[in-house]
């Protein structure tokens, strides 16, 4: 999918502001603080109704704006328009238009797919296991029907679980049913993360061997938190449990184990390795999600030129499949790259 | 800006379920220009309503006598039990016309979330039932939702030791409906619960 204009009006810093874009790479260039993560955020945001930074989305608005109104014409695989309306507001309800029709819910984002790769992705490798679980769980509603009503479930039972045994004196009937529900669910949830994963790998894999000259190996694998029965294994946890008022299995403590040359990501990998590791896995992502909705996503690669030493940014550039690419940086890089350029100084975009 | 007796109807009016303050508003103005006569018909079916309805003695459903309809009713099987959540849930079933058992009102889900405990329903009507009545079936008819899912599966243990035949709601899809329409979800579980022809 391609997003062929971008209207935004009370976004952050961002003065009200109409852009035509390309369908190849537009690099956003400006010194720091002028608002060019919020313009890549803007697209991001009128194509998701999501924020890659936050999600209290009261902080899109301008403080001096009651609402923030984003509109984007969008054209898809085949050629068929969409035009969509994100309207975050203050004190109202959020409002979402897609072809002037109100639509409620999330499911028509899954349509218009977006991937981001922003400065904070290191943490993907190094940080906590829900950040890993959380990326899968991205991926897995574009890829997998009802993947996003199942998390739902997972999440709805474990606070029931959570709450009961927390209570004074938890009812072990009901405790029985909402642990083998959760346990339930969770397996579910394990083997569609795993499904997931098994697609995701040799992608990632590929990509970070032309990313790295061949020179590294990574793999993926993903980590249940229970052996064999997760319901026999919570229920022999249980009393342990009402004691910690903690729930020790189950697809909420599930982890993503990141390899890189047969070692632990999280032990062995510097600071460059994190960033490129996250970053193939971002492309993978996107990869994916490409083949399955048989719908390129946009990317949005934000400060990737301070994240990247230059070979791979050269490599990466000139190899990158054909998405729509924003990129951010300070200056306009000595890349021999045909790319549109979009200068911001103090918010205000200049074409 | 209204005089305080109408103002005072608003608020009653607002404090009632789907009632928001504009509707509110509309009713009342409404209720004030038809007069005193149509008023007093509203009054007296409000308190004829209120001091009649009460739940039957039986299955806890809506009733103005001791009994409901259909647990006054000797046609109706009183081997298959129904057990839904709420009184509107009797309500869609009669609807449908496809029902000839009985009926048990939970009056509720279990919720810890929301403090419901299997306590707080009625959980040992049914069961005292189910032992002084010869009840073949008891179809579990909560609602598709996590905790209506967990209900349902909570009296299905309940239950087993009694012997007695149990079985949950089907999902799928409805009738007369386009496969194209139905969310992917149901369709998954519609696919599951097939049956042969």
């Amino acid at each position: 999918m391609i997003v062929e204009s971008l209207r935004a009006s009370g976004f952050r810093n961002l003065s009200r502001f109409e852009i035509a874009l390309d369908p190849g790479i537009t690099l956003i260039f400006g010194k720091n603080g002028q608002g060019k993560t919020n313009l890549l955020e803007a697209a991001y945001a009128s194509i998701s109704h999501r924020s890659f930074r936050t999600s209290d989305l009261v902080s899109l608005i301008n403080e001096n704006d009651e609402y923030s109104r984003l509109e984007s014409n969008i054209t898809l695989a085949g050629g068929r328009r969409a035009d969509l309306v994100n309207v975050f507001s203050r004190s109202d309800r959020d409002r979402v238009q897609l072809n002037n029709r109100i639509v409620k819910g999330r499911k028509e984002f899954d349509r218009f797919p977006v991937v981001a790769f922003v400065p904070g992705d290191v943490e993907l490798s190094r940080g906590a296991p829900s950040i890993r679980r959380d990326f899968l769980d991205g991926v897995g509603a574009y890829v997998t029907t009802g993947y996003s009503s199942l998390i739902a479930s997972a999440e709805r039972l474990l606070r029931q679980r959570q709450t009961l045994i927390r209570s004074s004196n938890p009812d072990i009937t009901s405790l029985d049913v909402f642990d083998s529900r959760y346990a339930e669910v969770s397996e579910q949830v394990a083997m569609e993360r795993e499904a997931v994963v098994a697609q995701l790998d040799p992608i990632a894999g590929s990509i970070h061997r032309w990313l790295s000259g061949g020179e590294e190996k990574i793999s993926i694998c993903y980590r249940r938190s229970w052996e064999g029965s997760c319901n026999e294994q919570l229920f022999k946890a249980r009393k342990e449990d009402i004691r910690k008022g903690t729930t020790s299995y189950g697809c909420h403590r599930d982890d993503l184990a990141l390899e890189i040359d047969g070692r632990p990501m999280r032990s062995f990998g510097s600071q460059g390795q994190a960033r490129s590791f996250a970053f193939s896995l971002k492309l993978a992502a996107a990869n994916l999600i490409e083949k399955t909705l048989n719908e390129t996503p946009v990317v949005i690669l934000d400060d990737i030129f301070s994240e990247l030493d230059e070979e791979r940014v050269a490599r990466l550039l000139d190899g990158l499949p054909k998405y729509q690419i924003l990129i951010s940086h300070t200056t306009i890089p000595p890349v021999g790259l045909e790319m549109r350029t979009l200068e911001i100084r103090q918010g205000v975009v200049r074409v | 800006m209204y005089p305080d007796s109408l103002q005072g109807l608003i608020d009653e009016l607002a404090r009632l379920p789907g009632i928001g303050p504009k509707s509110a508003q509309r009713i009342a103005l409404s209720v004030v220009k038809r007069g005193p006569n149509d008023a007093r018909r509203l009054a007296d079916a409000l308190v004829d309503a209120v001091t009649k309805v009460r739940p039957c003695r039986e299955c806890f459903s809506l009733s103005d006598g001791e009994l409901c309809p259909v647990c006054a009713n000797p046609a109706r099987d009183p081997a298959i039990i129904c057990v839904v959540e709420g009184e509107r849930d009797v309500l869609a079933f009669e609807r449908a016309k496809a029902f000839s058992g009985r009926y048990h009102v939970l009056g509720g889900v279990i919720n810890p979330l929301e403090g419901t405990s299997p306590e707080d329903l009625h959980l040992k009507e049914l069961i005292e039932r189910l032992r002084s009545s010869a009840v073949q079936e008891v179809v579990l008819a909560t609602s598709a939702t996590v905790e209506g899912e967990a209900t349902a599966r909570y009296l299905a243990r309940l239950l087993e030791p009694s012997g007695i035949k149990v079985s949950r709601l089907a999902t799928g899809v409805p009738a007369g409906g386009d496969l194209d329409y139905v969310d992917e979800v149901t369709l998954g579980m519609a696919l599951e619960g097939r049956r042969q022809l």
